[in-house]
């Protein structure tokens, strides 16, 4: 009963945190606080709430090897598609724009 | 954590269910897009409603007194519920529907995937309420536990990234 009580307020606090912070930096015309920072934060703020409601709400602690084993093959599952995928087409979309944004190279000049 | 063999299952399934959310997260990081469409306080309210929700299905388990922790649970899954058609109509009648972009079709995907899964989530309560029989309220927690954490991912990658 006191761990959902104990989850409850820390997850509260993440969220207040991160809305908290988004809300002061449009509050202030989107230049309170750099963005570079705020993409670092935020998402920081969002993996702590993960493990605060994994501990507290989930209690997978008290869980058998099996289910942290599952637990931990799922994060690195996701880690790869989502974390691939970005660096993937990030290196795409480099390679396209110098192709298009670059001078033609003579062969593909038409006569 | 329950260790039996049916609650393993069930992970198992709510593992496999994250992979699906990764590959919605990954089509909509790659598609994002600028446009400013959301409104920050409707998302707050939509998460406090979620959050709350989360520590009241685990209450219901906890406490034995599932009739009225489940009740509330399940209004604030409805109110959740509300607030996201709400906002899905408002952002059709601007012409920010699904197929305005490419962005903005991830991004009913996902969220449209989350709130299914919280509609199967709520018929699952009513079902319990209406029958009497509790058996699967550990799993129902653990499913709404892991809905809740979605939104977490939710809340901070598409909507707070699309405000700032």
């Amino acid at each position: 009963m006191k761990h959902y009580f104990d989850g409850l307020i820390l997850s509260l606090l993440f969220t207040l945190l991160s809305f908290g912070l988004v809300g002061m930096h449009v509050h202030m015309n989107h230049t309170a606080i750099p963005h570079e920072l705020l993409y670092v934060v935020l998402p920081l703020f969002a993996v702590a709430q993960l493990l605060v409601q994994t501990v507290y709400f989930l209690h997978l602690p008290q869980g058998n090897g099996w289910n942290k084993f599952v637990y931990g093959f799922a994060i690195l599952i996701v880690v790869l598609v989502v974390g691939g995928s970005l660096w993937i087409m990030s290196n795409l979309q480099h390679n396209q724009s110098e192709m298009f944004i670059g001078e033609p190279s003579p062969e593909h000049q038409l006569d | 954590m329950p260790t039996d063999k049916t609650t393993l299952g069930f992970w198992l399934y709510i593992m496999s269910d994250c992979v699906l959310f990764a590959s919605l997260f990954a089509t909509f990081a790659v598609l994002r897009g600028s446009e400013d469409i959301f409104s920050l306080p409707f998302v707050f309210v939509q998460t406090l409603a979620l959050l709350i929700s989360s520590f009241t299905v685990g209450l219901a388990f906890v406490t034995k007194k599932q009739n009225t922790f489940l009740i509330l649970t399940l209004l604030l899954g409805l109110g959740f519920l509300g607030l996201e058609v709400y906002e899905f109509k408002n952002l059709m009648l601007e012409g920010f529907g699904p197929s305005h972009s490419a962005y903005l079709s991830s991004f009913f995907a996902l969220v449209g995937t989350h709130g299914l899964h919280v509609a199967a989530g709520c018929l699952w309560m009513l079902v319990m309420l209406v029958t009497q029989r509790f058996y699967q309220l550990q799993r129902l927690v653990l499913f709404w536990h892991f809905l809740d954490i979605i939104w977490i991912f939710i809340f901070t990658f598409v909507y707070l990234f699309g405000i700032i």
